[in-house]
């Protein structure tokens, strides 16, 4: 194998870009390897790992900007180089009537009446980005990860008593006056207000409303790491004082990976003092539908949804369709898979609906293995193969350390999906697909090549393979969600309304009961 | 809502898709220099 690298210095290129080259250079043939980053040290101990790190490249410092191939041969390594250079040389080219500037403040000159600045940029940046709009009275939206939490904290006290909200850090979805901001679908306008420390949480909630009839007023991300004891939940309460002052929200709806001891006792107590109903899901902490006063507990997504709609009181819009499939057919399909094809595989894009997946298929009684964090899923050995019923979160950190996240880039599921499609003990592939602005333009036309592919892996081995999807999108997102469907159905992948009802649905084929 | 955005590209397009009055801040790191500049001017200032 041949090694070439090289550092650009005070050169920058953003994550996403970088991510796609690397992702373009890696799929060239006689490639095995290639990395394309700015020499920040967390990327630098990763090609450490990998035995990639020159000298040229340890003394780079994050202004600076690495490429590194490793290819069969010189040839190779130098055309994909040349390929890398190129790309990075064209950058990625704005549409011609984008309004750019090079800085907030010139940017805020430009657009004085701007009132909410959307940030993600690298962690150690925010900072100094968010208390500059925060100074100008704008409210934020902070998609970056890896923000100290001093940090966080700082930018939200300064924040709160200014009646700002700061969404984020480490926030993926929100929707503000039926404006998508980050990952997030169009949603029907309405009366239910989300708040939530769960991105693809509050995306399912949203759709399933949407599906009923019924709408939205706001969904705003608190970010990650809010709920924990650390930042005390300083975002969380915020919203829902401002939804609970909202007089077009009749419904709170807080969906929510489990908060720190201490936090979760104050936002319940947030909670309590609400006039309007609210429904109430902190992703696998309560495993029993409870009242709390006037809070209602959840346990899956589609519940929340379904409570938070019945407490509408009479403006229910219409049930949520059972499925898009005729059920009689499931039992059909489960007559293809043979005796030895036991077991679930669920690949998820999305880390709450991984979560939810995890939770309904614990409550039927399947032992689990994968990511995901909740008591008694087991950690596999090793992350990248699996060993009976298996939910992992291909979103996770651990998965997408210098790779596209698989909601930008499906292909990133590629890999997995062939490993489980060469086990003969696998009966049933779980996927979801996450539509809405912000993500990939099409996920179900670039997955569907290596749903085929790993269809007839197995099919060469004598086995039919069960494929059963949701897709977590509504039909005024950017990706014709019908289409989508279809698309899916036309391949003999069973499509349902939800996420949860995709879940029972593979479960069923997997236990043939 | 009218949005500055500093960072990704991909988000702008996704306002701007949705018809979001929207200024891009087309964002580089900060030089050695750039820091030494502005921890001058903070202490002028």
């Amino acid at each position: 194998m041949v090694i070439l690298s090289k550092v650009f210095r005070n050169t920058y290129r953003d994550s996403y870009l970088l991510m796609k080259m690397a992702t373009a250079i890696r799929g060239r043939e006689g490639v095995g390897n290639a990395e394309v980053m700015q020499a920040t040290e967390p990327n630098k101990g990763l090609l450490s790992g990998g035995g990639l790190l020159t000298d040229e490249i340890r003394d780079a410092t994050p202004n600076d900007l690495f490429i590194c191939v490793v290819a069969e041969d010189p040839e190779k390594a130098r055309q994909a180089f040349e390929q890398a250079k190129e790309m990075l040389e064209k950058g990625i080219a704005l549409p011609e009537k984008t309004q750019v500037s090079k800085s907030f403040n010139s940017a805020l000159a430009m657009l004085p009446e701007a009132n909410l600045a959307l940030i993600s940029i690298p962690g150690p940046y925010v900072k100094k980005e968010a208390l500059k709009a925060l100074g100008k009275g704008l409210h934020l939206f902070i998609f970056s990860n890896n923000v100290e939490i001093r940090d966080e904290i700082e930018i939200k006290e300064w924040a709160i008593p200014r009646g700002l909200l700061v969404m984020g850090p480490d926030c993926g979805t929100g929707s503000i006056q039926g404006t998508a901001l980050g990952f997030a679908n169009k949603v029907r306008r309405g009366p239910v207000g989300l708040v939530g420390a769960s991105g693809t949480g509050l995306q399912e909630v949203s759709v399933l409303l949407h599906q009923m009839g019924l709408g939205i007023s706001h969904a705003i991300g608190t970010g990650s790491n809010d709920v924990s004891d650390a930042v005390g939940g300083m975002t969380m309460i915020q919203a829902i004082q401002m939804l609970e002052a909202d007089p077009a929200t009749e419904v709170i709806v807080v969906v929510s990976k489990p908060p720190g001891a201490m936090t979760k006792a104050k936002v319940l107590g947030h909670l309590q003092q609400c006039r309007k109903p609210v429904v109430a899901n902190f992703l696998g902490e309560s495993q029993e539908p409870t009242r709390g006063g006037n809070i209602l507990f959840t346990v899956t997504l589609e519940e929340t949804a379904c409570r938070a709609a019945e407490r509408l009181k009479g403006k229910w819009g219409h049930d949520l369709p059972t499925d898009i499939r005729e059920p009689q057919s499931l039992e059909e399909e489960a007559k293809k898979l043979q005796g030895p094809q036991q077991f679930l595989r669920g690949l998820f894009s999305g880390g709450t609906l991984a979560t939810e997946a995890g939770l309904i298929l614990q409550g039927l009684g399947l032992p689990l293995s994968g990511n995901i964090s909740l008591p008694g899923v087991q950690k596999l050995k090793d992350i990248r193969t699996s060993d009976g019923h298996v939910v992992v979160d291909l979103g996770a950190d651990e998965f997408t350390m210098g790779k596209p996240h698989p909601m930008l880039e499906p292909e990133m599921r590629k890999e997995r999906l062939l490993a489980e499609a060469r086990d003969p003990e696998v009966a049933v592939i779980l996927l979801d697909f996450v539509l809405g602005y912000g993500v990939h333009p099409d996920p179900v036309g670039a997955s569907l090549p290596f749903i085929q592919e790993a269809r007839r892996v197995a099919r060469q081995e004598g086995r039919h393979l069960s494929f059963v999807a949701s897709v977590c999108g509504t039909d005024e997102d950017p990706q014709n969600k019908a289409g989508q469907v279809k698309k899916l159905q036309e391949t003999g992948v069973f499509v349902f309304s939800s996420n949860a009802q995709a879940t029972r649905a593979a479960a069923r084929l997997a236990l043939r009961a | 809502m009218k949005i500055i955005n500093t960072g990704l590209p991909q988000f702008m397009e996704a306002l701007e898709a949705q018809s979001i009055t929207v200024v891009h801040v087309d964002w580089k790191p900060p030089t050695e220099e750039d820091e030494e500049i502005g921890k001058l001017l903070e202490s002028l200032l």
